[in-house]
């Protein structure tokens, strides 16, 4: 059956309520597919995949190697493992966040081509080593992104990046979410728009090499600097639903 | 009464050197003033001095890093050079070489940056060309950690209440018109660059002696503490190729000759500048170069654990609890010590390994 299929995190809802209404309870939502009532007609259905995706477990035996198998939940997805279908994973979609939201105790700062700007007052860790920190915490999503993507092999995979990171320290701290930012400063904003620049090289080799077709940031949404720019501001980390709005449509969600 | 009755045994080759075991010559060394296990130690100098700090790590001195390998990633802290010295600078060869790094973290001049560039990603900073086996991988990235790092140097500064310093090379390399001084030629890292400024230079006893006043002088002003103390001594390691035309042990024995004679008077003139003997140690004809290594010039573990030991009964305070003395009880024999001798890096060798390059 052809229809489209958005799966991943909180982004991934955020999108959805870009595309239309949707009503789920926890159980559901983390249990099955959820179809939206999508403003465009199209057939379009959300799944939820938290931060570690349900369907993918990950078995670590006795000599510590780990093998990655995808569970039952797949199996709701496999209907849309069609050539007009479009898959749309947004999974692992706050790693960057989860890893360094907070200040760091020892402040650092690192090249990143796209700002290159340095702190020098901020001891300097190199490029490739922040590419190898977020590759690590990055590799889970990614292999429940290439296992579903292998599943289905007919579908237009696409991933979507998360939105840029909020410079306002002031908006992310009245609406911290999960964080708790009473005990750890918010890191600066320009290291999280740096790390958040690694996540997206990353995730745009990823996925070149998995042929999933790649989402940038959407440009006209970011200030010069590439924040994301306030009228999309959501929370800490997220971004409203019209963020998506352009995508929704190009994509005919 | 003439003088020399009133003198200690030490004093007298007779009841210090003839009859007494090369190990235990040094122990009855004086020394102006003692470390406690609060004082906070740094340490800088040649590829010898790395031994020395490791050593006082090891006996629970209380070492200061203040330029340690950011915790995101400690574990590749030797790969990036890091803990080697109290702050990333790696060796540092010569009194000039310490006078122009401090000038520079304490403002006296801008800082410097002059890079080797030796391939897409691959910068090296010509300041400090072997802080660990990976390159900056960008002009900038390089330039905020050189800024960085002389903010750590400007700290140590600061807040060191004990320097040791060991004085390795009084061959240097230099761009005269920039006023800048290498510890190894940039031709040794970057095939293709314009070196052709660059020139040898041979501190003398005067150049010497300047630079370590200078760098007194420098400390004095700057520290916090009021009773900061440095540590003199001088590598025993022959260099490893000369720029001078003349026999490497020619040129050896006269960079070390003034280095030990420019340490002795600086030390003399300041109470709390002190000299240890490390040279003699290893060096003096009297050991039978018994702690030499294989190759004549580095230092083998064994002398390294007897040098520490001297340092240890010259310097420890006896109150402090830091005085443990875990290679005392080590009879000077112990082929242990030997087997765990540990690398040290010498970007000096560099020079050795590219011949005759300017």
């Amino acid at each position: 059956m052809a229809g489209n299929l958005i799966i991943g995190s909180s982004h991934a809802l955020y999108l959805s309520e870009a595309v239309g209404t949707f009503q789920a309870n926890w159980d559901v939502a983390t249990s099955d597919v959820i179809e939206i009532a999508t403003r465009s007609g199209a057939e379009t259905s959300v799944l939820y995949a938290l931060t570690a995706p349900p369907f993918v477990e990950f078995t670590t035996n006795s000599n510590g190697i780990t093998t990655a198998a995808l569970g039952p939940l797949i199996d709701k997805a496999l209907r849309f493992n069609d050539s007009k279908s479009k898959v749309i994973f947004s999974i692992g979609g706050n790693e960057h966040n989860a890893a360094f939201m907070y200040a760091n105790p020892v402040p650092f700062d690192f090249f990143e081509p796209k700002f290159p700007e340095m702190d020098s007052s901020r001891q300097t860790i190199p490029l490739a080593e922040m590419k190898d920190i977020l590759r690590r915490r990055l590799s889970r999503s990614q292999v429940a992104m290439r296992l579903a993507a292998q599943r289905l092999p007919a579908a237009r995979c696409y991933y979507l990046t998360p939105p840029p990171p909020i410079p306002s320290a002031e908006q992310i701290g009245s609406q911290p979410e999960i964080f708790d930012f009473s005990k750890h400063p918010v890191e600066s904003k320009f290291i999280r728009l740096k790390i958040y620049n690694v996540y997206v090289e990353l995730m745009s080799i990823f996925c070149s090499e998995n042929g999933i077709l790649f989402i940038p940031p959407q440009s006209e949404n970011c200030d010069e600097s590439g924040f994301l720019l306030d009228r999309f501001w959501l929370g800490c980390t997220h971004a409203t639903p019209e963020y998506y709005s352009r995508i929704v449509e190009e994509l005919g969600l | 009464m003439h003088p020399y009755r009133t003198f200690p045994d030490r004093q007298f080759w007779n009841r210090a050197v003839s009859s007494t075991p090369w190990a235990d010559v040094f122990l009855d060394q004086p020394s102006k003033f003692k470390i406690t296990a609060r004082d906070r130690v740094a340490s800088a100098g040649s590829c010898f001095s790395q031994r020395i700090s490791r050593h006082l790590i090891s006996i629970g001195y209380n070492y200061q890093i203040y330029e340690a390998c950011h915790p995101l990633i400690a574990s590749k802290a030797t790969e990036y050079g890091y803990g080697v010295f109290s702050c990333r600078y790696g060796n540092i060869y010569s009194t000039r070489q310490l006078r122009q790094l401090f000038d520079e973290a304490l403002g006296v001049r801008p800082p410097i940056t002059r890079l080797a560039y030796l391939g897409p990603g691959k910068y090296i900073d010509l300041m400090r060309p072997n802080i660990g086996e990976t390159r900056f991988e960008s002009p900038e990235e390089a330039q905020a950690d050189r800024l960085f790092h002389l903010a750590r140097v400007r700290k140590m500064i600061e807040q060191m209440e004990v320097f040791v310093f060991t004085l390795g090379l009084t061959e240097t390399w230099v761009d005269r018109a920039a006023n800048i001084v290498y510890g190894s030629h940039p031709g040794v890292f970057v095939e293709k660059g314009n070196t052709d400024a660059i020139t040898a230079d041979n501190l003398t006893h005067g150049a010497v002696v300047e630079d370590l006043e200078y760098v007194i002088g420098l400390i004095r002003r700057h520290s916090r503490q009021p009773d900061v103390r440095l540590i003199l001594t001088v590598s025993p390691v022959g260099l490893a190729a000369t720029h001078q035309n003349s026999h490497v042990l020619v040129s050896t024995s006269y960079s070390k000759a003034v280095l030990r004679a420019a340490v002795g008077d600086v030390a003399s003139q300041h109470r709390h500048v002190e000299y240890f003997p490390s040279y003699e140690i290893f060096a003096l004809s009297q050991s039978f170069g018994q702690f030499l290594a294989d190759d004549l010039r580095e230092v083998n573990a064994r002398g390294v654990a007897i040098a520490m030991r001297a340092f240890e009964n010259m310097f420890v305070d006896p109150a402090s609890s830091a005085a443990t003395h875990p290679l005392s009880a080590l009879p000077p024999s112990d082929l242990s010590i030997v087997r765990s001798a540990a690398d040290v890096e010498c970007e000096e060798v560099a020079n050795a390994f590219f011949g005759k390059r300017p």
